[in-house]
């Protein structure tokens, strides 16, 4: 077995922190979730950025499905963070069964293309409509669908 | 996060998006952080830390053309490195359960998968505060003993040392 030795830390965190003296966890959590709120309502141009990429790898993918991969990933992979964290779950949702959908499918070809793109087009919608919260039923069903698509594309795989 | 005070603290915010940046320092200027360095990828992150030395950094995974990961690594075991002990928590989209394990392979100390919450980040942050870890070193890793609160309870003939 390989040599693995403890090292104890000569440095940490805590030596720079207070016991007593800050600001109380209540307060602070009022305080945040007003400042979350107050970025999620500003104009989020980075996602808006991210929405044109997926739309341009999505034009890609149209006649080259594996040479747009890299693209298709990385703006669903950005929406997922970003669209969930400033108030638009259901786009962050849809993204996150996209990125899941593109790991399990590492060479793409033409049959893929249906499903990417229902994926990425319901995004886009989400995005540009600036749709927040969950969707409610019409959310939930919009899910249920896209799932039950990648079910089978994935079965089918 | 009790009432911890921690505005000696120096952070270092590493993220391509600006508005997450935004996001994560607001956060923390709530609980009294002033002092803050902020980078968009990975290597302007380490140019950051070798003059800032801050001592926590929070870092993004995916922000091209030098990732989260490949900085956590050159921050644990450059020699250049300020402090190879600094906590990091990782923000990230990546969910998937092998992207976990890989991040927690490289030596970061807390994970945290977007949706990035007020809660989830003072967690962490208490998490980092209280952490009580020793590091490892091994041929192939230096950071956090991976094994969380196990280690007093194996008694078998691979413990390691010390």
């Amino acid at each position: 077995m390989a040599k693995a030795d403890i090292v104890r830390p000569t440095k940490h965190i805590r030596e720079r922190v207070g016991r007593t003296g800050g600001v109380p966890l209540d307060q602070a959590l009022a305080k945040a979730n007003q400042v979350v709120a107050e970025l999620a309502g500003s104009e989020n141009t980075e996602l808006d950025q991210f929405g044109r990429l997926l739309r341009e790898a999505l034009a890609k993918a149209a006649t080259a499905p594996q040479a747009a991969r890299p693209a298709l990933f990385n703006a669903a992979h950005e929406i997922r963070g970003q669209a969930a964290t400033f108030g638009l779950p259901l786009a962050g949702e849809t993204a996150d069964a996209l990125c899941k959908f593109l790991d399990k499918r590492p060479q793409l070809d033409a049959g893929d293309l249906p499903f990417i793109t229902v994926h990425a087009q319901a995004i886009d919608a989400v995005i540009r409509q600036r749709l927040t919260g969950d969707g409610g039923v019409i959310g939930a069903e919009l899910q249920r669908l896209l799932a039950k698509a990648r079910e089978k594309r994935l079965g089918a795989g | 996060m009790s009432d911890y005070n921690l505005s000696q603290l120096k952070v270092l915010i590493a993220d391509d998006s600006k508005l997450m940046r935004q996001l994560v320092r607001s956060l923390l200027e709530v609980v009294g952080i002033t002092r803050f360095a902020e980078a968009s990828d990975g290597q302007k992150a380490w140019d950051q830390a070798v003059t800032f030395n801050p001592d926590l950094v929070v870092t993004d995974w995916n922000m091209p053309p030098t990732s989260g990961l490949d900085f956590v690594r050159r921050l644990r075991t450059d020699r250049l490195s300020a402090n190879p002990f600094v906590p990091v928590i990782m923000i990230t989209g990546y969910t998937e359960e092998y992207r976990v394990v890989e991040a927690r392979d490289t030596g970061i100390t807390e994970f945290i998968a977007k949706p990035l919450t007020a809660n989830s980040l003072y967690d962490r942050l208490r998490a980092v505060v209280e952490d009580n870890r020793q590091f490892v070193k091994a041929p192939s890793y230096f950071g956090p003993d991976r094994r969380r609160g196990r280690r007093e309870a194996y008694t078998g003939q691979d413990r390691r040392a010390g």
